[in-house]
């Protein structure tokens, strides 16, 4: 079986035409002048699969820089069955097995520095940052959530939040003065910024029944701050916000960062909830507040199907959970005293109206 | 019979093979492994299109060869991810919260811009010294000397220029980076060849940039395929001369659906443009002369082991 090929010997770019034949041990060609080549089926490799017109190109592990190319590709059919490892890929650059195995240590450990690391950096990092930077930062953050809504400012709500702020400021005695705002808006929600900045919904107050719930709720954002969990996520995000990006690029990376924020702060809303809870005994309001407000939550959860979101990719831990923890962590204050009186409650209700 | 002084007078020494069908399989498959691996499999996606572009791309009838591997890709990539991408990270993020002040603010963001494109000069080099090391015609591999730091500040300062000309270096700075390029490039041990020139582009660039508004920038077209013309005209390699027969029509149908191509499917469609880039080049990329193969000796200069990582850090595209 003979076949006429192109051949290029590796040192030159020349063409040479040539008539490949079959023997025994592999396949034999001559060169216009005159050198005998052999190469054996066991070193035949594949260069590459044949094109649209049949074209393949062989090489030789004796001459791995030679090419032979064939047109006639029922010939592949029939090295297939004498050339073992023709298909093999062992000629082309071996991937480097220890750079990979490197490299990927590298990865992996630069990845556990992140998800071990970051956190406790990010306790350091945070006490190190004077306070005035968290106060600008916890500013511009309250300004990104704010923009476009407006800030409620009726005097007697301002007094009233004054009001149920004072006694759990004392207890708690957080390393920053609280600033606590309302936002004129319908969504159920308080959040706490780095810096002592606390904002509350106005939805929030809408949905409570009573200043305890309220109260509730703020004992909770004055947990965080008092734990300055703001400033700390605040810095792992952006820690790791700037590995993941680095590594996966863009979108991958907003998810990794993601998952790290969520992964920690449902510890932190468990330890906020336990705080919040010594903050309302000792200030005498009472933690029954803050069971009615959650109770209802997860009335609206369960209806609105959001308990069955998995746990683990929610910031906070499902609200029936937490009630739980609630109940059973409930202690007493021996007396009992309503967070606001019944004409501050009222004007709490009214600070949003203009 | 050995075509030791082989005559190219053919109206087209280029061809390319390659369908669209077999690409079609192989980008949704690299598509999937790309988001099941969140993006650490795009250098062996890229690497696996790369060998079907290039294999599929024939001149004189002899297919070229890609010779990477994707793990190269990926350390090189690493390599620069903790080297380069993210100290500079760091330095940014640091420099939010220690800088205060406009004055402050606007002198660190033009260092570190300037920073950016000085890396960006030596990723594109580098990317273009890899692909070169990793091609292979008739068994000969091609190969890119210069360092990447003398194009790069070419890059920068030519870039600048441009921005203070509004626009009037451009010519200038395209001639001398296809000048710089071109005169490093090497398939075996014969390198490319510029012949000095290309002032007559700025008739062409004038009478453009004054259409640039009415015309909404597609006036810009008409330039640049006047520049890719000259370019390619006063190239030459071993006594073969090139030539590229692109008009702004032409040029406006292989780059505007290329566009459209990558951005509605978020660059996972990316292959289907290179594929029409190949397309094109095999049509219109046109050699006349009479190379003597005999003389084309293998390259035996170093190659880089790894690649591209910085092109790649910095999403600068490529094939």
């Amino acid at each position: 079986m003979d076949t006429s090929a192109t051949y290029f010997d590796g040192q030159a770019a020349a063409a040479h035409t040539v008539t490949v034949e079959t023997t025994q041990s592999g396949l034999a060609f001559v060169l216009p002048s005159g050198t005998e080549i052999s190469w054996p089926y066991n070193d035949l490799r594949l260069i590459d699969k044949p094109d649209i017109y049949g074209r393949f190109v062989l090489t030789s592990l004796s001459q791995r820089e030679a090419r032979l190319s064939i047109s006639d590709d029922t010939w592949l059919a029939f090295l297939d069955t004498r050339a073992p490892d023709l298909r093999s890929n062992d000629v082309r650059a071996r991937a480097r097995g220890l750079w990979v195995i490197a490299t990927a240590t590298l990865v992996v450990s630069a990845a556990v520095a992140v998800v071990l690391l970051v956190p406790g950096l990010s306790i350091v990092i945070g006490r190190a940052i004077p306070p005035s930077w968290v106060e600008q930062i916890g500013e511009d953050v309250v300004a990104q959530f704010a923009a476009g809504e407006r800030w409620c400012t009726g005097t007697g709500g301002t007094n009233a939040v004054a009001q149920m702020v004072r006694p759990l400021e004392e207890a708690g005695s957080p390393d920053f003065h609280l600033i606590v705002r309302v936002l004129d808006s319908d969504a159920i929600n308080a959040f706490a910024a780095p810096g002592g900045r606390i904002v509350i919904f106005r939805g929030l107050i809408d949905a409570a029944e009573s200043a305890d719930e309220v109260a509730g709720v703020l004992a909770h954002e004055i947990a965080h701050v008092i734990h300055r969990h703001p400033t700390e996520a605040t810095i792992r995000v952006l820690g790791s916000w700037i590995f993941f990006r680095a590594v996966l690029g863009d979108s991958a990376g907003s998810a990794g960062t993601l998952l790290i924020a969520f992964a920690h702060s449902r510890e932190n809303e468990v330890q906020a909830d336990r705080t919040a809870l010594t903050l309302l005994r000792e200030t005498g309001i009472g933690s029954q507040g803050m069971a009615a407000f959650f109770e209802r939550l997860t009335d609206v959860e369960v209806e609105s199907g959001a308990d069955r979101i998995p746990s683990f990719l929610t910031t906070h831990p499902p609200t029936g959970e937490r009630l739980r923890a609630i109940e059973a962590a409930r202690v007493q204050p021996t007396t009992v005293r309503p967070a606001l009186t019944a004409a501050e409650w009222k004007d709490l209700k009214a600070i949003c109206d203009v | 019979m050995s075509d030791q002084a082989a005559a190219i007078d053919e109206r087209a020494p280029f061809s390319f093979v390659g369908d669209m069908g077999p690409l079609f399989g192989l980008v949704v498959v690299n598509a999937l492994l790309t988001i099941v691996t969140l993006g650490i499999y795009r250098f062996w996606a890229r690497t696996r299109v790369r060998r079907f572009l290039w294999r599929n791309m024939r001149l004189l009838g002899e297919p070229f060869e890609y010779s990477g591997v994707g793990s190269e890709l990926f350390v090189g990539f690493l390599i620069v991810v903790f080297i380069v991408l993210l100290p500079l990270g760091i330095v940014n993020a640091l420099a939010q919260f220690l800088i205060q002040g406009d004055v402050g603010a606007i002198l660190f963001n033009m260092a570190y811009y300037l920073v950016i494109l000085f890396l960006i000069g030596v990723g594109l080099y580098r990317a273009r010294r890899y692909r070169l090391t990793r091609t292979t015609w008739r068994g000969i591999r091609a190969n890119q000397t210069g360092a990447g730091k003398q194009y790069a500040i070419r890059y920068v300062g030519y870039t600048i220029l441009q921005g203070i000309t509004l626009g009037w270096f451009t010519p200038a700075k395209n001639v001398r980076l296809w000048d710089f390029r071109l005169a490093n490039t090497w398939f075996g041990n014969a390198r490319f060849k510029y012949a000095r020139g290309g002032e007559g582009l700025y008739r062409t660039f004038a009478i453009c940039w004054f259409l640039l508004i009415p015309t909404l920038g597609i006036s810009f077209l008409w330039y640049k395929a006047r520049e890719l013309r000259t370019l390619t005209a006063k190239t030459s390699y071993e006594k073969t001369q090139f030539e590229l027969d692109v008009t702004a029509g032409r040029l406006a149908w292989l780059v505007i659906p290329n566009a459209l191509i990558t951005i509605f499917t978020v660059g996972l469609g990316a292959p289907f443009a290179q594929w029409r880039t190949a397309r094109f080049l095999a049509i219109y990329l046109r050699a006349r002369g009479t190379p003597d193969f005999s003389a084309i000796e293998q390259d035996l200069r170093a190659r880089p082991q790894f690649g591209e990582g910085l092109a790649d850090g910095f999403n600068l595209g490529g094939v």
